[in-house]
């Protein structure tokens, strides 16, 4: 009995943590944007539908995974340069109006993959079949690559800002754009790569996501709001807070799903962001501002 | 011209054009008025939105069935006329439109939503309007406490899915049973129709799953799965359903899948062919030709464009919901006969269609290739056949073929004593 119960804990302890670092890494890409420019990009969700469909179409038409991983995350990158330079800027320090063209962009996005993709649920092999036996349950070895794939990415984003030039500029423009500009560093360049790259990211987790959730045009918002429960949680604009509250959310959900039906579960771990968030209205990790 | 002979044309126009008024007041034959006068049938439909797979098949659907109605002579030689409304697959805009196709299209009748929710919504507007309404959505309900005089549904219902294909379910397939449905109305019904009758037949269910719309990952669900349990029954669909058989197959490869072809609709089962390999669907018409390859359900697809696989013709990507876009057509198909039966002319006249609809039986042909059917009077319900899909080598296979009678369960309300 007791062997059971350890062997169930340490398989939701392991699920949690794979889907944990995988919702990071889509996370990661909106808390960037919200925590450098004051965004909040609701598209957020529909880039990564759009690099999900982006691969779905790569493989299906090259047969190459790797390649589907590499360019739908490029496309968006770019296409997040001109949204930034082009839709977003003017509406600078005006979150409201950014708010609604990111509403639109997200409409635009939806209704292109629509009416390109149709309406159906499209299905992207999985690119390694295999499973392994850990703690008496089969597991899907892609979740394992995936998961991995997302704490190097994480790893490699961390060096980034913590460890470069550039990852300096985007840290420096988060704590004040003024002095920031006044010190040379050329903010409005900053945002329009800091905003591609967290569409960049977005798209990948897309990509990487594709083989194990399924494709639709509508995909994107189930991830937005959990995208939102974590960084607001987390703290906005906080990388750090993003891992953390997914890993928890994701952790506490398998966790109570041993004997809860899967509502109550959710439903026990959603109650529990709110008593964060009653407790630290700025969420784990973020910054009490004036 | 001068001023006498102007004159003269004018009354000679005049009486000519009397004339012409009093032989159609007179009533020989249909008015020229009424034969130029269009029935406007509008379908509610989910051209976006998480059904939008539904709404392109259904739209589709009935364009051809107009079309073809067109061609051939109208509805009592009068010109049929389509318009369709997107729900968006959300209830508070599903009414609205309802609304709209009635009062801004003045429509006749109403086809749709595929979407229950909206169905159930839209059900008491067909009363308050007096316009005959032919919902889609397979709530149970929609035919029972949530209908009313005015709703007739030509397609089936969850009780009498889960009813046909029971006894296949205990004595073919096992007797150990865990239900795993999506936790919203559609899935409770399905998870208490099946319990009720599988137990019924001397089956049990050892375990009910219900799972929240939009789960990724059904791995901590799915290992509460007892290790006695032979079988699953499920009621999800789309993307829950893609990732709820990846993973019961990462589980639990050998165990028995059987569900309603719901969860497959629109879906290229090619990329899953190992997760869905030797799983059982119980459909309402094959998605493959083959599984049900009669003259008419052969001239039906070629009249809408699906090819022998379900596919659009000219454009594979494109799947159809073969088991489900039927009932466009022969809702279309039906009122054109109960009008041509009646002599109606108008919603003046719905009383007398509704009566001739009520009981009204479907013979196998082009308009009704799903097969034979009858509306049972009482709760305006169809009864039909039923088929059962295997997947062999990533294919859907016939296997078998359940008759209209396995289906049929006693009436719970009886509309024919409800007034107009």
């Amino acid at each position: 009995m007791v062997e059971m119960f350890l062997s169930k804990l340490a398989f939701s302890l392991l699920n949690g943590a794979v889907w944990g670092l995988i919702v990071s890494l889509i996370a990661l890409g909106l808390t960037l944007i919200f925590g450098l420019m004051g965004i909040i990009n609701i598209a957020h969700g529909d880039l990564y539908m759009f690099g999900a469909f982006l691969s779905w179409y790569i493989i299906n038409y090259t047969g190459n995974y790797w390649l589907s991983y590499l360019v739908p995350p490029l496309l968006i990158g770019l296409l997040g340069l001109f949204l930034e330079k082009e839709v977003l800027r003017p509406f600078e320090d005006r979150p409201e109006y950014t708010v609604i063209a990111t509403i639109a962009i997200g409409y635009i996005l939806q209704h292109i993959a629509l009416a390109i993709f149709g309406g159906s649920t499209q299905v992207v092999r999985n690119p390694v079949p295999a499973s392994l036996h850990l703690f008496g349950i089969e597991y899907p070895v892609y979740r394992l690559f995936a998961a991995s794939a997302s704490l190097l990415l994480l790893t490699v984003l961390w060096l980034i800002l913590y460890r470069t030039t550039f990852g300096l500029w985007i840290r420096a423009t988060m704590q004040d754009k003024e002095i920031a500009e006044t010190s040379g560093i050329p903010v409005n360049r900053v945002c329009m790569v800091t905003f591609a790259l967290g569409c960049f990211l977005s798209a990948l987790g897309g990509s990487l996501a594709a083989p194990i959730v399924q494709i639709s045009y509508l995909m994107g918002f189930d991830v937005l709001v959990l995208a939102f429960i974590v960084v607001v949680v987390g703290g906005l604009g906080s990388l750090k807070g993003a891992l953390v509250t997914s890993l928890l959310i994701s952790i506490l959900e398998n966790v109570l799903s041993i004997y809860l039906t899967p509502l109550e579960s959710r439903l026990f771990s959603l109650a529990l962001m709110v008593a964060i968030l009653v407790k630290k209205p700025t969420g784990i990790f973020g910054r009490q501002t004036e | 011209m001068n001023r006498r002979s102007f004159l003269k044309q004018v009354i000679f126009l005049g009486a000519a054009g009397f004339l012409t008024y009093l032989s159609g007041c007179l009533g020989q034959k249909p008015s020229l008025e009424l034969q130029e006068k269009p029935i406007r049938i509008g379908q509610l439909t989910e051209l976006t939105g998480g059904l939008a797979v539904y709404g392109y098949s259904n739209d589709a659907t009935a364009k051809a069935a107009v079309n073809l109605i067109n061609e051939t002579g109208g509805i009592a030689g009068r010109p049929v006329q389509y318009v369709v409304e997107d729900t968006a697959t959300n209830p508070t805009v599903g009414i609205r439109k309802m609304r709209r196709l009635i009062e801004l299209h003045k429509v006749d009748f109403i086809i749709g939503s595929q979407h229950s929710g909206i169905a159930i919504g839209c059900n008491p507007l067909a009363k308050e309007f007096k316009t005959l309404h032919f919902p889609l959505g397979e709530a149970t309900s929609i035919t029972e406490k949530d209908g009313n005089r005015y709703v007739f549904r030509i397609n089936n219902n969850v009780r009498e899915q889960v009813k046909a294909g029971i006894k296949f379910a205990v004595e073919e397939l096992a007797k150990k049973w865990v239900t795993v449905v999506l936790d919203y109305s559609w899935g409770w019904s399905n998870e208490e129709e099946f319990k009720k009758y599988a137990e019924q037949a001397g089956a049990k269910v050892l375990l009910s799953i219900r799972t929240p719309i939009g789960t990724k990952d059904y791995l901590p669900y799915l290992s509460k799965i007892p290790e006695e349990a032979e079988a699953v029954f499920f009621a999800n669909w789309f993307s829950d359903f893609i990732n709820f058989i990846r993973d019961l197959h990462t589980l639990r490869p050998d165990i028995i899948k059987y569900g309603p072809v719901c969860c497959i609709e629109g879906v290229n089962l090619e990329p899953l062919a190992d997760q869905v390999e030797d799983a059982w669907f119980l459909t309402w018409l094959p998605r493959n030709l083959e599984g049900y390859d009669t003259e008419f359900h052969r001239m039906f697809r070629e009249k809408v464009g699906i090819d022998e696989e379900g596919r659009e013709i000219g454009d594979p990507s494109k799947i159809y919901t073969v088991s489900h876009c039927w009932a466009v057509w022969e809702a279309i198909f039906a009122i054109k006969e109960a009008i041509e039966q009646c002599g109606w002319e108008s919603k003046e006249d719905n009383p007398e269609l509704i009566q001739a609809l009520e009981g009204m039986e479907f013979k196998e042909s082009l308009s009704h290739p799903q097969g034979d059917k009858f509306l049972r009077a009482e709760d305006h319900q169809a009864f039909m056949q039923h088929f059962v899909d295997h997947v062999e080598n990533g294919k859907l296979v016939t296997k078998k073929i359940i008759s209209i009678d396995e289906s049929i369960y006693p009436a719970q309300v009886d509309y024919t004593k409800e007034g107009f």
